[in-house]
C-alpha cells in the first residue's frame, strides 16, 4: 500500500531503467497504484475551458440528477440484499411444509386406493357370488384373514407411550423392536386383526424403525403407540399375560419407564391394509368348485 | 460537490421509497454495490487529494457499476459467472482497500 501511494505521488512516468524488483507482480501494483480513477488526475490537469453560465448550470443538472438516480439505485440495492438474510423462510419450516403437502397427498392417495379396492371388493363379489357362492365365501375369508378389508368388532386396545421421565433419553423410546414383540405376543394370544395408529398390521407387514421413527409398511407414526386388537379380549388378556412379550412390557415400564395401558373396548373399527396385490395363484381344482372362471383370483 | 449532494438525496429517496428491484437484475445487486462503493471511495480520495470532480466521479459511478454488472451477467452467459464475480470483487476490492488506506492517510495522518 505505501509504495503504491509513494510510486503514485512521483508519478507514473518516472520508471527506474533497471528492471524492478516486483515487476512479477506488475498486475498487483497497477491495480493499487492506480486505485484512484486517472481521471481525476487527468480533469484536475485540463484546462477549464470557458463555458457560459447556461451550459454550466445543464451541466450541474446533468450530474446532480444522475448521483440522485444513482445514490437510489445503491441503497435500494443494498436493502435489497440485506432483506431476504433477515426475514427469508427458514429452511426447517420449507421442510415441514413440504413434509406436510405430502403426507396429505399421500393420503389422498390412499384414500384414493381404498375408494378403487372398494370398487374392485364389490365387483369381484358380483362376479364369483352370483357363480360361485362357494368360491366367494372362501374368498371373503382369506380377505379377513389376510387383512386386505376392514374389520369391526370388539378386543383389547393397549397404548404405549415414551417415557416421560426422561424425554432425552433415546433408550428409553419405545423401539421398533418393541412392538414387534408386542404384537408378534398378541397374534400368539388369539388376536384375529390388529392395527396400530390407523395401521392394519398383515403377515406382511414390516415393523422397522428409520432413525428415530417407527415405520410400520413405511408409513411412519408418532407416540403413542395405540395397538387396536380386534378377538376375544378376555382370551387374549390371559394369553397375553403368561406370554414373553408381557414380560417383556413389564420390563420396559420397570426399567425406561414406558407407559403401558390396556383396556377393553366393544367397538373397534380397525381399516383394510388398502394395497393387495397378486403374489400366488393355484389354479383351482375345477371337479370340486365347479367354476374356472375365477380361478385366479383367489389370494 | 453536487454530485454527492445529488448521491445523499438519492439515497434518502431510496430509504423512504423502497422500491423493489426486478427479479431478473437481482443476481447483479451485489457486485454493482461493490463497484458502487469502490467509486464512492475513489471520490471521498480524490475529495480529499483536491481533485474532485464532479463529472469524473459521475462517470465512473455510472460506468463502474454498468460494467460489472456486464461482466457478471456475460460471466453467467459463458458459464464462469461465479470466477468472473470473484475477479472484479478482487479487483474493486484491492481498490477499495488502496483508497480507504489513501483516506486514512489523510485524516489520520499515520
Amino acid at each position: 500500500m505505501t509504495t503504491g501511494a509513494a510510486s503514485e505521488r512521483t508519478g507514473e512516468g518516472v520508471r527506474p531503467p533497471a528492471r524492478r524488483l516486483d515487476a512479477s507482480m506488475g498486475l498487483l501494483t497497477d491495480v493499487v497504484s492506480k486505485a484512484l480513477d486517472p481521471g481525476y488526475a487527468e480533469a484536475a490537469a485540463r484546462t477549464e475551458e470557458a463555458r457560459s453560465p447556461a451550459s454550466r448550470a445543464a451541466r450541474g443538472g446533468a450530474h446532480l440528477l444522475l448521483a440522485v438516480g444513482l445514490g437510489m439505485v445503491t441503497v435500494v440495492a443494498v436493502t435489497q440484499l440485506r432483506a431476504p438474510a433477515l426475514s427469508g423462510p427458514d429452511p426447517r419450516d420449507l421442510l415441514e411444509r413440504e413434509i406436510a403437502d405430502r403426507t396429505a397427498e399421500a393420503d389422498g392417495l390412499a384414500s384414493d386406493i381404498e375408494v378403487l379396492s372398494a370398487e374392485v371388493a364389490q365387483i369381484q363379489a358380483d362376479a364369483v357370488a352370483a357363480v360361485n357362492p362357494g368360491l366367494f365365501a372362501q374368498l371373503e375369508e382369506f380377505e379377513l384373514a389376510s387383512g386386505a378389508v376392514a374389520v369391526t368388532g370388539s378386543g383389547l386396545v393397549m397404548v404405549l407411550d415414551d417415557t416421560a421421565v426422561d424425554p432425552e433419553n433415546e433408550e428409553a423410546r419405545v423401539q421398533d423392536v418393541d412392538l414387534q414383540i408386542v404384537t408378534n405376543g398378541l397374534w400368539a394370544a388369539g388376536a384375529e386383526a390388529i392395527a396400530i395408529n390407523g395401521q392394519r398390521l398383515t403377515s406382511l407387514s414390516a415393523i422397522r424403525s428409520a432413525g428415530q421413527a417407527i415405520l410400520v409398511d413405511l408409513n411412519p407414526l408418532n407416540p403413542p403407540y395405540r395397538i387396536e386388537v380386534v378377538g376375544d379380549s378376555h382370551r387374549i388378556q390371559t394369553e397375553f399375560a403368561r406370554s414373553s412379550a408381557a414380560n417383556h412390557l413389564a420390563f420396559l415400564s420397570g426399567t425406561f419407564g414406558i407407559t403401558v395401558d390396556t383396556s377393553a373396548d366393544s367397538s373397534l373399527e380397525l381399516p383394510g391394509a388398502g394395497n393387495r396385490s397378486l403374489r400366488h395363484a393355484d389354479p383351482i381344482d375345477v371337479a370340486s368348485s365347479g367354476s374356472d372362471k375365477e380361478g385366479k383370483s383367489s389370494p | 460537490m453536487i454530485a454527492l449532494i445529488g448521491l445523499v438525496i438519492g439515497a434518502v429517496i431510496g430509504v423512504f421509497l423502497e422500491p423493489t428491484v426486478p427479479l431478473a437484475l437481482q443476481p447483479y445487486l451485489p457486485i454493482a454495490v461493490v463497484a458502487a462503493l469502490d467509486a464512492l471511495f475513489g471520490g471521498l480520495r480524490a475529495l480529499l487529494d483536491g481533485v474532485f470532480n464532479d463529472r469524473v466521479f459521475v462517470v465512473s459511478f455510472l460506468s463502474n457499476v454498468v460494467v460489472a454488472a456486464f461482466i457478471v451477467y456475460l460471466g453467467d452467459q459463458l458459464g464462469v459467472g461465479t470466477q468472473l464475480s470473484t475477479a472484479v470483487v478482487v479487483v474493486l476490492g484491492i481498490r477499495i482497500f488502496a483508497n480507504a488506506a489513501a483516506i486514512r492517510r489523510h485524516l489520520l495522518k499515520a
